[in-house]
C-alpha cells in the first residue's frame, strides 16, 4: 500500500480581499517526486508556507505524513526538510556551523553526517567560510544541506537550482532522483519546466490560487490537446481561416508560422488547401510540459 | 527539544557580532565616564571622593541609563535578528512549536541580560579600582560591602526585566531589530521620563512604571557602600517585595502578549 505523504483538503488562504489559495486539493505519495508548478503569483509559496506551518490557512486542512499540520501543531515536520524560496541561514556563521546548528534539533545527527551532507552538496572546501560571503548558488547549497542533514522522510524544495550553473543544476536533479530512489519523498516547486519534466513523477499546476491540472506527467502530456506548427506565405490570412475551423482552440502567430491548438494536422492541411493556401511546412509539436503549462494556465 | 533549542539560541547569541559590539560599547561608555570623573577629581587636587564602595555607587547610577541601551541591544539580537534574514523559518519548519521557540528566546534573553549586569558590575569594579590606582596611587576598598554585591546584581537584573520583555514584544510585532531596540531605548530614555512627570496626575500609575520600580530596588543597593547610614526607608516608598512582584507581573504580561501575537503571525514568504 502506498502511503500518502502530503494531502491538502480545500486549502484556502485569503489575505484581506485577495484569495491567494482557493480550495487546493493535492495529494503526494510516498517515494515519488511531486512537481508543483504555477506562474508567478499563483499561490505556490503560500501553499508551501501553509504546509510548513508558517502561514495560517483561512480554511481547509493539511496532512503531512499522516498528521494534521497547523502553525500551532507542527509535530509532523520533524521528519520534513525544507528549502523554501531563498535559503534561510544565520549569515554570520559558517556553512558548517549553520548545518550543525540545525542538526541539533534532531537527535542522532553527528559530525560525520554533517560532513557527508556538505560533501553531497559540494561545500566541503568552503564549509568553514561565513555564509554571508557566499554566492547565490553556494547559499542555495547551504540551504539544501540544512534541509537534508537529518535524513527527512519528506523534502520540500522550492526552486532548489536557483543561482546554480548548469553543472550544479544537473547535480541537484540527480540528487533529487537519488533521494526518491532511496525512499525519500520530494515535493519540487520550480519554474524550470524542463527540469520538472525530467525529474517528477506527478505534478500539480496551480493558477490564480486553484489547481488546474494534477496527475502523472505522462498521463497529462498524453491527454493534452494536439498542437501543430504550420508555415504559410501569408500567416494573417491563414490564421483567419483556421480560427473558423471547428475544434480549433487557439491560433498563435510565431514569425512566419502559426501554432494551432485543438486539431490534428490532416484537418489543418485540408482546410488550408480548400482555401488555396499551400503550407510550406507542417509539423506536429511534441507534447511538452511547457506546452501543457501554457495551455492550462492560459485557458484557466 | 527545549534544551536543544536553548543550546541553539545561546550559541547563536554568543556568536552574534552585535552582542560583542554592545559589550564593547558598554565597557567603553563606563570607562569614559568613570575615568573622566576620577580625572576631574584628581585635577582639582582633592583626595579621592571616597573609597571603592562610594565610587562604585556613583558609577552604578550611570549604568541605570546605559543599561537600557544594553538590554535593548541584547534582547533584539536574540529576538529580532532572524526576521529580516528569515532564519526564523529554519526552526519553525522543523517542527519547533512556536511557544517553545519564544520561551527559549525569553530564557536566553534573561540569561544574557544577567550576564550583562554581571559584566557591568565587574567592569565598574575594575574601572573604578584602576582609576583610583592611576589617579590616586592606591585603592581603598574598606568602604566596599562585598556581601551586598550579589543582591545588588540581582536587583539591577530584576529591574531590567520589563525592558527585556518590551524589546521582545517590539521584535515580535515589528519583526525589525532596529524598531525593537530603538523602541525600547526611546521608551526608556524619553517616554518614561515624560510619563514620570505625570506623577501628580496619575500617581497610582506612575509608581508602577518600570523605571520607578527599578528605583525602589536601587534604594537598597546603597548598602554596597558600607558607610551608608542604616536606611530609614521613607514610608511612601513602595516595599521592595511589592516592587519585585510588580516587575515580575509586567514581565509576564508583556511576554504573554508576545506569545499570543507570535502564535498568530503568518511567517511565510
Amino acid at each position: 500500500m502506498i502511503n500518502i505523504i502530503l494531502q491538502t483538503t480545500n486549502l484556502t488562504k485569503i489575505f484581506g480581499k485577495h484569495k491567494a489559495v482557493d480550495a487546493v486539493n493535492i495529494t503526494a505519495y510516498e517515494g515519488e517526486v511531486f512537481g508543483f508548478l504555477g506562474p508567478n503569483g499563483a499561490g505556490k509559496t503560500t501553499t508551501l508556507g501553509m504546509t510548513l506551518g508558517l502561514v495560517h490557512p483561512t480554511a481547509g486542512e493539511i496532512n503531512v505524513l499522516g498528521e494534521l499540520v497547523t502553525p500551532n501543531h507542527t509535530h509532523a515536520l520533524k521528519d520534513v526538510g525544507a528549502l523554501l524560496g531563498a535559503p534561510a541561514f544565520v549569515p554570520y556563521l559558517s556553512a558548517w556551523d549553520n548545518v550543525e546548528l540545525v542538526s541539533r534539533l534532531s537527535p542522532g545527527v553527528d559530525r560525520k553526517r554533517i560532513g557527508e551532507v556538505l560533501e553531497l552538496v559540494g561545500l566541503t572546501d568552503t564549509a568553514r567560510k561565513k555564509v554571508s560571503k557566499f554566492s547565490t548558488g553556494m547559499k542555495q547549497r547551504v540551504g539544501l544541506a540544512m534541509a537534508l542533514v537529518h535524513r527527512p522522510r519528506f523534502v520540500i524544495l522550492d526552486e532548489p537550482t536557483n543561482g546554480l550553473d548548469p553543472a550544479g543544476m544537473r547535480e541537484i536533479r540527480q540528487l533529487i532522483r537519488s533521494l526518491a530512489e532511496n525512499g525519500t519523498s520530494v515535493l519540487l516547486s520550480s519554474h524550470l519546466l524542463n527540469e520538472v519534466q525530467q525529474v517528477c513523477d506527478r505534478i500539480a499546476v496551480l493558477n490564480k490560487g486553484r489547481v488546474v491540472a494534477q496527475g502523472r506527467v505522462n498521463d497529462l502530456l498524453n491527454g493534452s490537446r494536439p498542437t501543430v506548427r504550420v508555415s504559410v506565405p501569408v500567416p494573417a490570412d491563414a490564421a483567419r481561416i483556421l480560427q473558423s475551423l471547428p475544434g480549433v482552440e487557439n491560433v498563435q502567430a510565431d514569425g512566419n508560422s502559426l501554432i494551432v491548438t485543438g486539431v490534428e494536422s490532416p484537418a489543418i492541411m485540408a482546410c488550408l488547401l480548400q482555401n488555396n493556401i499551400i503550407p510550406t511546412e507542417i509539423t506536429n509539436q511534441k507534447s511538452s510540459l511547457e506546452a501543457l503549462f501554457m495551455d492550462v494556465t492560459s485557458t484557466n | 527539544m527545549f534544551l536543544r533549542l536553548l543550546s541553539i539560541e545561546t550559541r547563536k547569541t554568543f556568536k552574534h557580532p552585535a552582542l560583542w559590539i554592545g559589550i564593547g560599547a558598554l565597557v567603553f561608555l563606563l570607562a569614559s565616564i568613570i575615568l573622566a570623573e576620577q580625572a576631574q577629581v584628581a585635577r582639582s587636587y582633592q583626595p579621592a571622593n571616597g573609597g571603592l564602595g562610594q565610587d562604585m555607587l556613583n558609577a552604578l547610577s550611570y549604568f541605570s541609563w546605559i543599561g537600557i541601551l544594553i538590554y535593548a541591544v541584547t534582547a533584539s539580537v536574540i529576538a529580532a535578528f532572524d526576521y529580516p534574514d528569515r532564519s526564523i523559518q529554519l526552526w519553525l519548519t522543523r517542527g519547533v512549536p512556536r511557544s517553545c521557540l519564544l520561551l527559549a528566546r525569553l530564557i536566553t534573553i534573561l540569561f544574557f541580560g544577567l550576564l550583562m549586569v554581571i559584566l557591568a558590575f565587574t567592569a565598574i569594579l575594575v574601572l573604578v579600582g584602576f582609576s583610583h590606582l592611576i589617579f590616586f596611587g592606591s585603592v581603598d576598598a574598606s568602604d566596599l560591602n562585598l556581601a551586598a554585591l550579589l543582591p545588588a546584581i540581582l536587583r539591577v537584573f530584576w529591574g531590567a526585566l520589563p525592558y527585556l520583555a518590551l524589546t521582545m514584544l517590539l521584535a515580535v510585532v515589528s519583526r525589525s531589530p532596529l524598531f525593537a531596540a530603538g523602541g525600547t531605548i526611546i521608551y526608556g530614555t524619553v517616554l518614561e521620563a515624560l510619563l514620570v512627570r505625570l506623577d501628580d496626575m496619575f500617581p497610582a500609575i506612575v509608581r508602577y512604571l518600570p523605571a520607578q520600580l527599578a528605583q525602589v530596588l536601587q534604594i537598597h543597593n546603597l548598602r554596597i557602600y558600607r558607610l551608608a547610614p542604616t536606611l530609614p526607608i521613607d514610608a511612601t516608598v513602595m516595599p521592595e517585595a511589592q516592587a519585585v512582584l510588580a516587575i515580575g507581573i509586567i514581565f509576564i504580561v508583556l511576554s504573554a502578549i508576545s506569545l499570543v501575537i507570535f502564535s498568530r503571525q503568518d511567517l511565510g514568504g
